[in-house]
């Protein structure tokens, strides 16, 4: 850097100019003159100042410039750039090296449009003119949805060259994609609109050349248009434009990235509709994985190079939804030789469309394995799609859906109604033969046990056992005598809570039914849905789930008796809570409620079932009041129906005991669930898995009216019940031992009470994963232990973690991420964090208040921990008003 | 636009005034929304975010729990654009999860560093507030000075030709120049501090 000396008509006995302090700051002063400066700098406070303002003045012109704050036009200066009768300019939209777009609207029709002007007039190189007068010619005829349409055209009293088209509002399809979450389906829908838009324009002799996100914009409603044919050619046209394109990089730079192989290539006449077809396919690409198909920064020798030999990854190894058979689409599209390739742009779309409706793609034609997995799955994929859709639907819209299902059901038995006139009387007789077995079976049955040898008091488990003995040899020549009785063990097994035997004799009835009905039977996919429902009582949860989502599909697919879909929609509603997605259960009630009632009516048992789970479902999701009025309409229904006395009248008393329980009314519940658990220990014992619920409410109660001693027994009676029947990590069991836990935390048994929980959240952790409910649960209640016990810091850890997770793990109206909010308050509390506790506190109470009430325990608590943090920060003010807020809880 | 300074707002905003609540929108909205798009927010959500970051933000105010020792207004209020804007994310990625089953990654789960964060708010944040004083700006000074600062400081000219193209002393440009960035750092100041 050049050295400056001091402006020559400085006189050190006057201050430096600004010049000069910037020289000194940047260190291009001489030496001399720098002594000189920085000694009247420090006899001189006005000039010392100044130079401090220099100094910050240079930092905020590094921030200036850092923030790419640099001269912009004015809405005045870009209307002066260019004038056009009968338009006001509002704005310039683009402005590149060719032209400037501007959005102006139209006088005579008051509407906005763009307009493109070719820059430099009349000065335009005759290349340039040329090709906008081509664009013109080219894009004007095209009238399609998703083609922005050219309105007008001409040349301005100055020369400029200018083409009027429809202004559309909207985002570059690439950048679309990353504001709008959408799923693969929805790509490709959005896809195949743009792809008929060059499609359309094929068929009319255009080949559009510059196909490229930017290109595409995507309105607000989500539709396409297809803009910008300034590099279009006329399909017949033999082009001398591009003939040296190596050297003609600064006009292609720009659209290099989506260039097909035969357009690098150097052979201009080689471009023609399938050059669009690859680039469609380059769009598709990133499109569904976020990437390029190969690499396109570094030297030009190299993306050329890219674009000629690298061969595209798998889109599946980038994005693992991605099936085989987009795999294959897409790599047919990107073939380098374009011989390979869809020949046309129609070819992509209806292989795009048999992709969409679950058909054989013509991609894989060659395949007959292929072909004959795709016949077998076609009804299953059909529907899938349909099943996407719907649950992403709102549940308003859930009776339209259940019309759709309607729609399909009639269209099957439609098809099927003629087949089954002339099946009728076969039918009849086989199912008559097969009702004659199954009865003489149960009269077996019944008359097996013999009282002299075994006493009055047998047991329906050792008659049923008895029964079971060597079925397969007597129904060996019937099996659909077998399938029957199996059904019904298993029914009775189930009903018995006896869930081995009953997954044993649904499982081979399952079996048999695959084998003498195969597999789209709806009578194998009810047994399908029968185990699917026994392993998710025995808290497989996935395993379930991957047995129930197919069938439900199919049964849908093909359309099966309104009980059959109303069963499945209730097992499907079960595992999916099972595996803690409760919206999603909520979802599957409903419409398998809308549907069953149609058939069953409303006091079918199943339909009582199916309203019994989604309050359930619903109290999770913390919307009690909807479960409670469902709860209170089934009960009377229950009594009248099957007795006072029923095991499921009983289990529907414990529900409404738990709705009122979550409403933090104990004293309500305690009652009914005593009444309840009476009742139910007359025919049934504690191990029975419809008392373990009602002996475990009941202990809660306890615990929470504080007869600690009483909950403590219960619980440890439910869980030895539970780890005997259902095993050790059974959902159920864990959740009894979480509860075990609390008490002894309760009653000061720390260490137990701190083990039990470790061993409950290990044991969790493994078999439910990290984030679900049940896990945040018991890892709040070790936290909670943690953080009574004065290990704080541990139990800020895993308190700040459980806060994270369970805005992940529950829905936003659910009061635990509140109860968790709070109690994470309580711990900064104890780290004197007071500000960052205070904001915790007043948060978790505030969502307490609003989904629970003012007068919940929950919300009591938050009440209490924010007085007691006012205290330790000696806020007396705060600390009288939440003192008097608590007052005003113990009056309700 | 008349200059308001951000106590101003927030002074008369403690007031109820509604009209200062859209004064106080349409200074500081955009910043949070950029943010928000740039973590990947759909951009309806990303209105949302900033909406709600600006109402939690009066809140507290009006709670008096603005700390001038906390920082600038720019990192008070990163405070609350942070929280929410990864909250929705959070409820998204929920959302997502239940609509892609057996979709077990998607971009949603990966939480972007905290630097990455930071920066992008800083990026936003000063950009916007930027952009406002330079407006500002061009109302207050003569063009000529805007002229010669665009430039001279910006696009980097050489005093004695900007000099002579807009017929100025050399030691006028260098005053232009020194003008516009302090009248600059004094309307950053009013705008991102709260008195």
């Amino acid at each position: 850097m050049m050295s400056s000396e001091l402006s020559a008509d400085d006189d050190l006995t006057n201050c430096p100019n600004i010049e000069d302090i910037e020289n000194l700051l940047d260190n291009s002063l001489d030496d001399a003159s720098k002594i000189r400066l920085n000694e009247h700098l420090s006899s001189c406070r006005t000039c010392a100042a100044l130079m401090e303002e220099v100094q910050s003045n240079i930092q905020m012109l590094d921030q200036v410039r850092a923030t790419s704050i640099s001269k912009s036009h004015s809405d005045s200066d870009s209307r002066s750039l260019f004038r056009l009768p009968g338009y006001e300019i509002l704005r310039v939209i683009f402005e590149g090296g060719q032209g400037i777009v501007y959005e102006a609207r139209q006088l005579s029709t008051n509407r906005n449009v763009a307009i493109k002007v070719l820059l430099h007039g009349l000065h335009a190189s005759k290349k340039q003119r040329l090709r906008f007068e081509r664009e013109i010619d080219l894009a004007a005829p095209l009238e399609h949805p998703h083609i922005v349409p050219v309105f007008d055209s001409g040349h301005t009293e100055d020369g400029h060259m200018f083409l009027v088209m429809r202004y559309v509002e909207g985002m570059p399809f690439d950048v679309y994609l990353r504001h709008h979450v959408l799923g693969i389906d929805e790509t490709l829908r959005l896809f195949v609109k743009i792809a008929q838009a060059v499609n359309y324009a094929h068929q009319r002799g255009v080949i559009h050349r510059d196909l490229k996100p930017n290109n595409i914009l995507i309105d607000e409603q989500g539709e396409p248009h297809l803009l910008d044919f300034g590099l279009a050619k006329p399909l017949d046209a033999i082009d001398t434009e591009n003939k040296t394109i190596q050297t003609q990089v600064g006009e292609f730079l720009g659209t290099l990235a989506y260039a097909a192989p035969e357009q690098v290539s150097g052979d201009p006449d080689a471009v023609d509709i399938r050059s669009d077809v690859y680039t469609l396919g380059v769009i598709l690409f990133g499109a569904l994985t976020g990437e390029h198909p190969y690499p396109i920064h570094g030297q030009l020798v190299d993306i050329v190079s890219n674009i000629l030999d690298h061969d595209p990854p798998r889109p599946s190894s980038i994005r693992s939804d991605i099936n085989d058979e987009l795999d294959t689409i897409l790599l047919r599209i990107l073939d380098k030789d374009k011989h390979r390739r869809y020949q046309s742009v129609a070819d992509l779309i209806r292989d795009l469309e048999r992709f969409e409706q679950g058909l054989p793609i013509e991609a894989k034609a060659d395949s007959r394995l292929y072909i004959l997995n795709k016949m077998v799955k076609r009804h299953r994929v059909a529907v899938s799609a349909a099943i996407i859709v719907f649950l992403s639907l709102s549940l308003s819209t859930v009776v339209s859906v259940a019309f759709w299902y309607r729609a399909v059901q009639d269209r099957a038995d439609a098809i099927l109604a003629g087949s089954q006139a002339q099946q009728a009387a076969d039918l009849a007789e086989t199912e008559s033969r097969k009702s004659d077995a199954v009865n003489q079976f149960m009269m077996d049955m019944l008359s097996s046990p013999d009282p002299s040898r075994e006493g009055r008091e047998v047991k329906v488990v050792d008659v049923l056992d008895k029964a079971a003995e060597g079925i397969d040899i007597t129904f060996a020549e019937q099996p659909e005598v077998e399938i029957s009785v199996r059904d019904m063990l298993g029914r009775t097994y189930h009903a018995l809570g006896v869930m081995e035997e009953a997954e044993s004799h649904w499982s081979q009835q399952y079996d048999h039914s695959i084998a003498h009905f195969g597999h789209d039977h709806p009578r194998t996919l009810r047994s399908a849905s029968q185990l699917a429902l026994i392993w998710t009582h025995r808290g497989q949860y996935q395993e379930a789930f991957d047995l129930i989502e197919p069938t439900y599909t199919l049964q849908n697919s093909i359309g099966v008796s309104p009980e059959d879909l109303a069963f499945s929609g209730s097992v499907m509603g079960q595992t999916v809570s099972g595996l803690g997605r409760y919206e999603e259960a909520v979802t599957h009630y409903k419409i398998a409620l809308s549907l069953g009632r149609e058939g069953l009516g409303e006091e079918h048992r199943d339909i009582l079932e199916l309203q019994t789970n989604l309050a359930l479902v619903l109290s999770y999701v913390g919307r009690f009041e909807e479960a409670l009025e469902i709860i209170e309409n089934i009960l009377p229904l229950y009594a009248k129906t099957i007795g006072d006395n029923n095991p499921i009248t009983i289990t529907t008393m414990n529900h409404q005991a738990m709705m009122y329980m979550n409403q933090g009314r104990w004293s309500d519940a305690e009652p009914i669930l005593r009444s309840a658990l009476t009742i139910q220990q007359e025919t049934l014992t504690i191990d029975h898995r419809l008392t373990l619920p009602i002996a475990h409410n009941l202990a809660t109660v306890y615990t929470a009216l504080g007869q600690l001693e009483d909950a403590e027994k219960l619980y440890r009676e439910v869980v030895n019940a539970q780890i005997e029947t259902l095993g050790p990590e059974h959902e159920d069991s864990l959740t009894t031992l979480n509860s075990l836990a609390r008490v002894l935390k309760m009653r000061e048994r720390f260490d137990e009470a701190e083990a039990t929980y470790r061993q409950v959240i290990e044991a969790q952790q493994r078999t439910l994963g990290e984030i679900h409910p049940d896990v945040l649960i018991t890892q709040y209640n070790l936290g909670s232990l943690l953080l009574a016990t004065d290990n704080i810091i541990e139990a800020e850890l895993i308190l700040e973690q459980v806060n994270e997770d369970v805005v992940i793990s529950y829905p936003d109206n659910h009061w635990f991420p509140a109860v968790v909010q709070a109690k994470f308050g309580v711990c900064l509390t104890k780290l004197k964090k007071y500000e960052e506790a205070e904001e915790a506190l007043l948060d978790g109470y505030h969502r307490l208040k609003n989904i629970l009430g003012p007068k919940h325990s929950r919300t009591r608590n938050a009440i209490i921990s924010l007085q007691q943090l006012y205290e330790d920060w000696e806020k007396p003010e705060q600390v009288e008003i939440y003192r008097a807020l608590v007052g005003q809880t113990n009056d309700g | 636009m008349n200059w308001v300074t951000t106590s101003l707002i927030l002074d008369q905003l403690g007031r109820d005034d509604a009209d200062t609540w859209e004064i106080f929108l349409e200074r500081f909205r955009q910043p949070i929304v950029n943010f928000a798009l740039n973590l990947g927010l759909p951009l309806e959500e990303s209105e949302d975010a900033a909406q709600e970051t600006l109402t939690a933000f009066l809140t507290a105010y009006r709670q008096g729990k603005y700390d001038r020792a906390k920082g600038r207004l720019g990192s008070w209020l990163f405070g609350f654009a942070h929280r929410t804007v990864m909250n929705r994310r959070r409820n998204l990625a929920v959302t997502q999860r239940r609509q892609s089953v057996g979709q077990r990654t998607t971009f949603w789960d990966t939480v972007p560093a905290e630097e990455t964060v930071r920066k992008s708010w800083n990026e936003s944040w000063q950009h916007t507030m930027l952009n406002l004083c330079m407006k500002q700006i061009r109302i207050e000074l003569e063009p000529n000075t805007i002229n010669a600062f665009e430039k001279f400081a910006l696009e980097g000219q050489p005093a004695a030709r900007v000099a002579t193209e807009l017929g100025m002393s050399r030691n006028a440009v260098f005053l232009a120049k020194h003008r516009v960035l302090t009248r600059l750092r004094e309307l950053q100041d009013q705008l991102d501090d709260v008195q």
